[in-house]
């Protein structure tokens, strides 16, 4: 069962888009690769327009579509509710790309595989999610069980 | 089960610990990505003598440990490639950009040389020096020129005196919306999302969000705050003066008023009640494109909500009708008694202790205030708050018109001229011609190539600055890391370059610390002390709870203009303005037509059927800034327009094509996203644009046509100006087509 999970009340998101920089800047993928992203989807005609706006990365999925897709077993879900990748095993074949419904898996110059992990290669705690103690509104949240 | 909630940002003791365990080093300082001082303060991690990154400070008043998308890209920032690393002296042609390095003290030998020789040539009113946005060095650059004897502090025209002189000449003071009480909040013109994201303006919208208060947004494209509100009024730029003066006539037509109010605090209601009969809400749809029954709606709304308050924006500013906006909305929130109530628009509330003002108002006499070259309100009203100022397109415009007489010594500190201002065409001509163009900065500039002098000042980051005040602690601010090159920062500019001048006495013979004193006298402290406490110092002192309805008070405000000792001379609220009508202006709030708008020169319209105007903030940028920041330049990587569904048809345009927008005064080139977030008869894009990415493989564009800088488009005939406050029309008609 999982520990720990992101919640987000999109109702409260004003796109400021510092969860997606705060990623950028803590956890340094290359240039050109994001594990988060904010997007918006309009619906409606004017002026009866409504935009929703939503912070995008890995879910971390209780049954996760990349995992299964994966050739080499190189996707996990593990104890803490983290989706993580073994970059060694990784073949950068794209599949898990296929299967997630949500676009999520980046591929650098090394052609692995590369998306949120909520922080599990991150040592120090304090350290952890820059995603979440960076929004100002209190949208976006991890919870987690200390109890298990 | 226990449930663990993440906080926002970090304590000390956090920082410390991710500091220890990464084996870096960490420092508190505060945050320099935007102009107008936010006062959001941070931790910033530091590795082999460089900024790696930074995180929100929790123990911080005004950001309580958010940072926003720039805060937290600032490492990128202070480490670019980009950053200018020693003073430069031109060496070819105005507009090659050949340099030499110099030292600083050559340069500032240089500068002073000039500025003696010209003020005793030429007087020294042909000294201009143009202003930035809101920052920190902005008074000691006016104590600067009004110790040297000019009073041309070359404003901008658009950001916050605008609205702030409209509303002081009509209900005595700026106008706090008391977000936090109230029921009905009004975003006119305003972006509190993306203009201060980490501080009180998104926090308040979002308390307010919580609460159920409604939350209604004027503006005429779909943003984050809009996604909030209740009700939208897509508004036509420029038309902000249109839709209040229709509101009034509405509230006084259906008898909306808070009578007692009007009969005891109000100068000229007749002369209003009359002078609103012709600004109908038909005639307000016709204008602004908002339906007439939303008008009708939107003011009952707002005058029948006892508490109900009004947040206005710079938008309003981008107007030749803004000092029409203000005071019709002033006047509206007299008439319906919300001025000074709980929940409503606050004003003369008793601000926390400050430091010890080193402006010179005392300089300011009249003769010194009748050499403007281009006063930016009338010198009949000039000092304003900010000492007197002249009007910043004009000042640059005095080089080549030679009237009413030239600028010799133009010198721009943290201010891109080519992008900040309109028709770069025209500004590029000045800057090869003015006598001496000095050019200040902390990163490579467009004007660079122009300038006989390009100085590189330090971050906040890398020298001391001067102290900041956060409620009632006075915080320092420490250097964090080695300067990255030859570097002073602008107070040292300020401070050495008076000394050499001969006005040490008055500019503590250059020396920073006595200045530093001079501010900490208030507090009865020393900075050596200040620096031993890198948590700030408290300042006791006794701030009253607020109180209502000091109208006695507030409607008495004194003026700093000598002949006029009051802002309002009845020390009541102005509906009816004697003092302008005694100067010439306009006693009533009138609604002026433009030539480029909807509604103006039929003509133009044919060949130019759309309506455009720019935003000035966005999540990624302040202003013409941080487009090298490679973080940022990946949220907004190019300038797009929006444009709607219906327009982008009828012209082939799909969302991602390139296309041009031409106007009868230039044209730019931009991608298109089509949406229905914005009116059918209006595209907007982002100002700024010029600067490239070199990390992201991004090249500098075209300040001129071709490029995507938005002030290439806009006019700068008479026309375009607010009669009263010189605030610059940001909206123009353009034809938008596909471009290959």
């Amino acid at each position: 069962m999982s520990r720990k999970r992101f919640i987000f009340h999109a109702e409260l998101c004003i796109a400021c888009h510092a969860c997606e920089v705060a990623c950028k800047t803590w956890r340094n993928p290359e240039n050109g690769i994001k594990y988060r992203r904010i997007e918006s989807e309009e619906s409606g005609r004017f002026p009866d327009v409504c935009v929703q706006y939503r912070t995008v990365g890995c879910l971390h999925c209780e049954k996760p579509l990349c995992m299964k897709a994966c050739p080499v077993n190189a996707i996990k879900k593990i104890n803490s509710g983290s989706v993580i990748v073994n970059e060694e095993k990784c073949i950068g074949c794209r599949k898990c790309l296929n299967a997630c419904p949500w676009n999520i898996p980046c591929f650098g110059k090394n052609g692995k595989m590369r998306k949120c992990d909520m922080c599990e290669k991150i040592i120090p705690e304090a350290m952890k999610y820059p995603c979440v103690k960076a929004c100002p509104t209190g949208a976006f949240q991890i919870v987690i069980d200390d109890d298990l | 089960m226990e449930l663990k909630k993440i906080k926002k940002g970090l304590t000390r003791d956090e920082a410390e610990s991710i500091a220890y365990s990464m084996n870096e080093q960490v420092k508190a300082s505060y945050c320099p990505m935007c102009g107008p001082n936010a006062n959001c303060r941070n931790y910033v991690f530091i590795k082999d003598g460089k900024i790696v990154r930074t995180a929100g400070m929790r123990e911080a008043e005004a950001n309580r440990g958010a940072l926003c998308a720039k805060g937290l890209a600032a490492a990128e920032w202070q480490n670019s490639c980009d950053r200018l690393t020693t003073p430069l002296l031109r060496m070819g042609k105005r507009g090659e950009g050949k340099f030499k390095k110099i030292s600083w003290n050559e340069a500032l030998d240089i500068i002073a040389d000039k500025l003696k020789t010209q003020k005793e040539k030429y007087g020294p009113e042909s000294l201009a020096i143009l202003s930035p946005a809101l920052r920190d060095y902005k008074e000691i650059s006016l104590r600067f020129l009004a110790v040297h004897g000019s009073p041309n502090h070359a404003h901008s025209g658009i950001c916050a005196l605008q609205n702030l002189f409209s509303f002081f000449y009509t209900i005595g003071g700026a106008p706090v919306a008391d977000v936090a009480n109230t029921d009905l909040v009004i975003y006119w013109g305003k972006q509190p999302a993306y203009s201060g994201p980490s501080g009180a303006p998104a926090r308040n919208l979002t308390e307010a969000y919580k609460r159920r208060a409604r939350i209604v947004t004027v503006k005429p494209s779909v943003e984050p705050d809009v996604a909030m509100s209740n009700m939208w009024i897509p508004i036509r730029p420029g038309t902000d003066a249109a839709l209040a003066l229709s509101m009034l006539h509405v509230i006084i037509k259906e008898n909306l008023l808070d009578h007692d109010f009007i009969e005891k605090w109000c100068n000229g209601f007749e002369e209003l009640k009359e002078h609103v009969k012709k600004y109908t809400p038909a005639w307000g749809e016709y204008i602004t494109g908002i339906k007439e029954e939303q008008i009708i709606h939107f003011a009952r709304l707002y005058a029948t909500t006892p508490k109900a308050c009004i947040e206005c924006g710079n938008g309003l500013e981008h107007s030749s009708n803004a000092s029409a906006a203000v005071r019709a909305i002033a006047s509206m929130m007299a008439v319906t008694g919300h001025l000074d109530r709980k929940g409503c628009n606050l004003l003369g509330n008793p601000r926390g202790p400050e430091p010890k003002n080193i402006m010179r108002f005392d300089l300011y006499t009249e003769e010194f205030v009748d050499k403007l070259v281009a006063s930016e309100m009338p010198k009949a009203f000039m000092p304003f708050i900010e000492g007197t100022s002249s009007a910043y397109f004009k000042t640059i415009e005095s080089i080549l018109t030679k009237k009413p007489y030239e600028i010799k010594t133009l010198i721009a500190p943290g201010t891109q001229p080519l992008l900040s201002t309109r028709n770069p065409k025209l500004v590029k001509k000045a800057l090869e011609e003015v006598e001496f163009f000095v050019t200040i900065d902390v990163m490579r500039m467009a004007e660079m190539p122009y300038a006989d002098i390009v100085l590189p000042v330090a971050t906040g980051f890398e020298m001391e600055h001067p102290f900041v005040m956060e409620k009632n602690r006075v915080i320092p601010r420490p250097a964090c890391v080695k300067p990255l090159g030859d570097y002073k920062t602008i107070f040292h500019f300020f401070l050495e370059l008076a000394e050499r001048l001969g006005y040490g006495a008055d500019f503590w013979h250059g020396n920073f610390d006595e200045f530093e004193n001079y501010r900490l006298s208030e507090f009865g402290i020393k900075i050596d002390e200040l620096r031993n406490h890198s948590e700030g110092i408290e300042i006791k002192t006794e701030v009253g709870n607020i109180k209502y309805e000091k109208y006695e008070k507030i409607f008495s405000t004194p003026n700093f203009v000598r002949s006029k000792p009051l802002f309002l001379p009845q020390k009541k609220v102005a509906l009816y303005n004697t003092l302008f009508e005694s100067e010439g202006y306009d006693a009533l709030p009138v609604y002026r037509e433009s030539d480029e708008s909807l509604t103006g020169d039929k003509e133009l319209l044919k060949r130019y059927p759309l309506l455009l105007s720019d935003y000035h903030t966005s999540k990624a940028y302040s202003a013409s800034w941080l487009r090298n920041v490679p973080s940022l330049r990946e949220l907004m990587p190019e300038p797009t327009v929006e444009i709607h569904p219906e327009a982008a048809k009828i012209r082939g345009i799909n969302t991602g094509d390139t296309v041009k927008i031409e106007s009868p005064h230039g044209w730019i080139v931009v991608k298109a996203e089509v949406t229905e977030r914005i009116r059918p008869d209006t595209v907007m894009v982002l100002h700024g644009w010029w600067m490239g990415c070199r990390e992201l493989g991004k090249d500098d564009l075209h300040i001129c046509d071709g490029g995507g800088n938005v002030n290439n488009l806009y006019g700068t005939s008479r026309q375009v100006y607010d009669p009263l406050v010189t605030a610059m029309s940001s909206q123009t008609l353009v034809e938008v087509s596909r471009y290959e």
